[in-house]
């Protein structure tokens, strides 16, 4: 068999040359941003509607388990102050590997503002009724330019860039979707910083 | 002092002399039976009825909460009024001269007795929000008012106290002074004139970081003093007095269903029947909590970049890709001698791997500086292992997290 001659060989060189040169980066990308979404129904778990489900899914109101999981967020504490928050481990794979790795992996960490919360053990104003927060089940972002009764989505970030509704996009997300609820979409009473994962409630 | 017995009854105890006496049949909000927190309700098919009450010989008044404004009913031995509002009406109550009052925003709408004109009392704290107005033995009205949201408590109640307004010279004046904050709350919940002339309450307090129930208890208001009369077992709310009886509104925790129990001498309690008076209800969707389709698409642009697929297909977008494991978190720890003595012992205690992480490993669920150990989760269920861990290690259980890495 004889040997093939240099230039025919240089095609296949340069391949074996560029390979080595670009293995380092193709390497990185695999071992740091493998993510994907979990869409499975351990990703998106069935969405509970009115109370009775809701406490069925999430138990009782202020419970041990409301605030079982947790995740780290930018400006949750304040505008660049990064921070916890805890809900319930029934939508952890969702809040934390899906929607949080999703901000992540776009890059778009600054498209969230203060302030960001979750599990808190209290009642909605004036009522008898818990708040989805008590659950663990609900989500607020960017709260400072997203006030309750604003009837729009302010989406400005921490940095002052206008990211449009990209934080509540990928809180709903597209089919299957993250099936937050989004209280912008409560007209008479809109609540454009928070997001549930339980409807008619 | 004038003698007002307000005994508020629920709808449901149309039955009682008390209400048949008005000659004007109260809506029935629930039939007897169990309270199963799916009963139809009843009501004219044009809002969820809500916030019930009755004033013995006078009549009985509640919400008919719809999605916007929301229509007050008083019916009374000279008829039925109804009076619709702009936005959200709260806790309708008769005075024992027929005067109707309830909350609306930050303040109230007084209608005296046997006029249409609705009055409007602008409340004590501008950006407050009013609840839960009843007539005192005095004839002034004594409301709930919660203070505004703040930027560390957006939306939900950290605070409200006891408010009164003196009818004759306009003005209010603070009844109670408890004080709260972004964690340490307390609010007032369902005030009623007690058949002594004072006004009882239901305070509740707690902390909004703390994983379990706050604390309930029964105050009292004579004159200018304020006292506390006893803690309480657990979650209940007055539904107000008949005769020298408490009645007390129970919520079922399984269903959200409320029932009435009268208060026995020695404090126990005794079933009534089902329903509710001045209460949510919670086993009925708010009107205004409906999804409505303003903003119900996503933006044209679409979601968002990130890559779509399911775990469970783990080869749909091609190349290399994770599946999601869920762990038990441990953490966080300022040294990782610290972590690593605590793998040590998770590992021979609870007999998993234990591996110690920071967040160049894990970014979304450890913050920098600090570091945690990360434990597998063995079952299919994460929350019967944290169950699991924490007993077996209970010196870590506060600081235990389910995560997904």
């Amino acid at each position: 068999m004889s040997a093939r001659p240099l230039e025919r060989r240089w095609p296949v060189v340069a391949v074996a040359l560029a390979a080595l040169t670009l293995a380092p980066a193709v390497a990185q990308a695999v071992v740091i941003d493998p993510w994907v979404h979990d869409h499975s129904a351990a990703g998106i778990p069935p969405r509970p509607s009115g109370y009775t489900e809701m406490v069925q899914t999430f138990g009782e109101p202020c419970s041990n388990k409301a605030n079982d999981s947790r995740s780290y967020w930018p400006s949750q504490s304040a505008r660049n102050v990064a921070g916890y928050i805890y809900y319930n481990p029934y939508i952890a794979r969702d809040v934390a590997y899906n929607i949080r790795n999703h901000v992540a992996h776009d890059k778009r960490d600054k498209a969230v503002d203060y302030l960001v919360g979750a599990y808190n053990c209290r009642y909605i104003s004036g009522t008898t009724e818990w708040s989805v927060h008590a659950f663990g089940a609900a989500i607020d972002t960017n709260s400072a330019r997203n006030p309750m009764y604003q009837s729009f989505w302010n989406g400005k970030g921490a940095d002052g860039k206008d990211y449009g509704r990209y934080l509540p996009d990928v809180w709903r997300g597209a089919y299957p979707g993250h099936h937050f609820f989004w209280g912008l979409n409560w007209d008479t009473k809109p609540d454009p910083m928070h997001f549930q994962y339980v409807t008619d409630y | 002092m004038k003698k007002l017995m307000t005994i508020v009854l629920a709808l449901s105890f149309g039955g009682l002399a008390t209400v048949a006496r008005l000659g004007t049949p109260a809506p029935v909000a629930v039939a007897a039976g169990s309270c199963d927190g799916r009963r139809a309700v009843a009501g004219d098919g044009r809002g969820v009825l809500r916030h019930t009450s009755s004033t013995p010989s006078v009549g009985t008044t509640y919400v008919l909460d719809r999605a916007g404004g929301d229509v007050v009913v008083a019916e009374t031995a000279t008829g039925v009024r109804r009076f619709s509002t702009r936005d959200e009406a709260r806790n309708p109550s008769l005075s024992a001269a027929g005067t109707l009052v309830w909350a609306q925003g930050g303040g109230l709408r007084v209608v005296p007795s046997g006029s249409g004109a609705v009055r409007r009392v602008h409340g004590p704290v501008r950006g407050g929000l009013s609840f839960s107005p009843v007539f005192d033995a005095d004839g002034g009205i004594v409301a709930g008012v919660v203070a505004r949201p703040t930027r560390a408590v957006p939306e939900d109640e950290f605070l409200s106290n006891l408010w009164r307004y003196r009818r004759g010279s306009r003005t209010w004046i603070r009844m109670t002074r408890f004080s709260g904050g972004a964690d340490r709350w307390s609010v007032v919940r369902t005030p009623f004139t007690a058949p002594d002339g004072s006004v009882e309450f239901v305070r509740v307090h707690g902390r909004a970081a703390v994983d379990r129930m706050p604390t309930f208890e029964l105050w009292q208001v004579r004159g200018v003093v304020v006292s506390k009369i006893r803690t309480l077992p657990g979650e209940m709310y007055l539904a107000g007095f008949d005769g020298s009886d408490r009645l007390w509104n129970v919520r079922d925790g399984s269903t959200g269903a409320w029932r009435i129990e009268r208060e026995q001498p020695g404090g126990d309690l005794r079933f009534v029947r089902c329903g509710a008076v001045a209460v949510d209800p919670l086993d009925r969707p708010d009107p205004d909590r409906r999804p409505g389709t303003r903003w119900a698409t996503l933006s044209p642009k679409g979601p968002a970049s990130a890559p779509e697929h399911s775990a469970t297909d783990p080869g749909a977008t091609g190349g290399e890709t994770t599946v999601p494991v869920d762990a038990i978190l441990v953490g966080d720890f300022s040294s990782v001698e610290g972590a690593t003595a605590a793998a040590v012992t998770i590992r021979s205690v609870f007999g998993s791997t234990a591996e110690v992480v920071t967040s160049a490993e894990q970014p979304t669920v450890i913050r920098p500086g600090v570091w945690a150990v990360i434990v597998p989760v063995t079952s299919s269920d994460p929350e019967e292992d944290l169950g699991r861990f924490r007993a077996a290690l209970p010196d870590l259980a506060g600081w235990s997290w389910i995560v997904s890495i």
